[in-house]
Parts: C-alpha cells; structure tokens; sequence
C-alpha cells in the first residue's frame, strides 16, 4: 500500500476550459473500457468548462505517485417523488486513473472512496446552508457492475427502483 | 449531468434521473438516513484546496 499526501483541489471552469486536453491525455484509461471513459471524461470537463458540473481532482501532493490519481464531478439537480421536485446533489463521474484502481492510500481507503468522502462530506455541508436532501449517481454499467454496486452500497447508496439503475443517499 | 455509454452506436448518451412514484417513491422518501455513517464521513479530515 503506498503512503501519499493527497489533496483535493476544485478545478475553476476556466482551468477546466485551459487544461481540459493536458489533464485527460494525463490519465491511463482501462484496456477495454478506456474509449467510453475517455469520450465520458472528455464531456464532462466541456460540461464543467460551461459551469454545468464541478470538478474536483485527487492528486498526490508528496509525489510518490505520478500524475492525479483521479476526479469527481458534481451538479445540482432533483429528485422528483410524487410529481415533487426535492433537491439533490448528483455524481455526474467518479473516475479513477486505471494505475491506482482498487489501489489503497493514505488511511487504507480507495481512491474511489476517497472521492466518494468528498461528494458526501461536501453534499453535507451544503445542505447545511441550502436546502438538499439527497446525493444521487448512476453507476456506470448499471447493475451488471456488480463490484461497483457492491461498492456503492458499502458506502450507504440504496436502488431508487427495481430496475436498479440510479442509487441514492439520503442526507438529511 | 450524467452520461452513459451507448456501445451500439459508439457514442455517449445523457441519461435523466427517473421520476419516481408509488412504492419506489414511497421507499426512498421512507428511507432512514445514516446518521452514523454520515457523521464518520464529515470527522474525516480531508485535505482540500481551493482553485
């Protein structure tokens, strides 16, 4: 397991625009699922360069390990329940460089998990001050992902229906 | 704005959040928080860095 600084930094839509082709030609992308990720990557960083969506990078300040380990993005959206809109913060990608998935750091947590932290910690303090009562995602691949689903549920995310699709985690 | 992958025509697609009625919105809205989860997640001190 290696032991790393890491830092989460929050990327401006302007740096977004600026590093968009530097940072995702940075990352290693998986054998077979590497084009999807690439082309979902690539919009979500247009997205966030229009302000439509946050990205936050996991990076390792000490430099043991080359490169950024991964990102997050996140928007504000809804849930709506009963024809009513209730507010939500939603996971727009959670993206691990291909070198450090299922990989352990610092406090023996994945960085997938590490991001995950963030998204709940942040959606925590927001709906200390706006209103919002849940964070939402869409695992990729659906529930043939049954590792990631595994993993999504150990971190307290529920189906929203039976066709087990979209999760959700109930904030307040 | 989450996207999936659409394999047959090799492109990107957005996907919407689902609107839920009945039992399934019945169920989330139903639904405990996890307070002591929640609260171990924001003990964590994570190191974050503005722009």
């Amino acid at each position: 397991m290696a032991q790393i600084n890491y830092s989460f930094k929050q990327l401006s839509s302007s740096s977004c625009k600026k590093s968009k082709n530097i940072i995702i030609e940075s990352f290693e992308y998986h054998p077979h699922r590497g084009i999807r990720e690439k082309e979902i990557l690539t919009q979500t960083f247009i997205d966030a360069s229009l302000g439509n969506t946050k990205i936050t990078m996991l990076s390792d300040d000490s430099k043991t390990i080359k490169g950024k380990l991964g990102l997050i993005a996140l928007s504000n959206g809804s849930l709506e329940l009963e024809n009513k809109k209730l507010p939500a913060i939603i996971i727009d990608f959670v993206f691990v460089d291909n070198r450090y998935r299922g990989s352990s750091i610092d406090i023996d947590a994945k960085v997938s998990q590490m991001l995950l932290y963030y998204a709940i910690q942040k959606a925590i303090e927001i709906s200390q001050t706006v209103g919002i009562r849940y964070l939402i995602l869409r695992p990729d691949g659906g529930k043939e992902n049954k590792r990631l689903v595994a993993f999504y549920e150990s971190m307290e995310f529920r189906y929203m229906t039976d066709k087990h699709e979209w999760m959700y985690l109930k904030l307040t | 704005m989450v996207y999936s992958y659409d394999e047959q025509n090799k492109q990107i697609k957005l996907e919407q959040v689902p609107k839920l009625k009945g039992a399934d919105a019945k169920r989330v809205e139903d639904s405990k928080v996890p307070t002591s989860f929640l609260k171990s997640v924001m003990a964590m001190n994570l190191n974050i860095k503005s722009a």
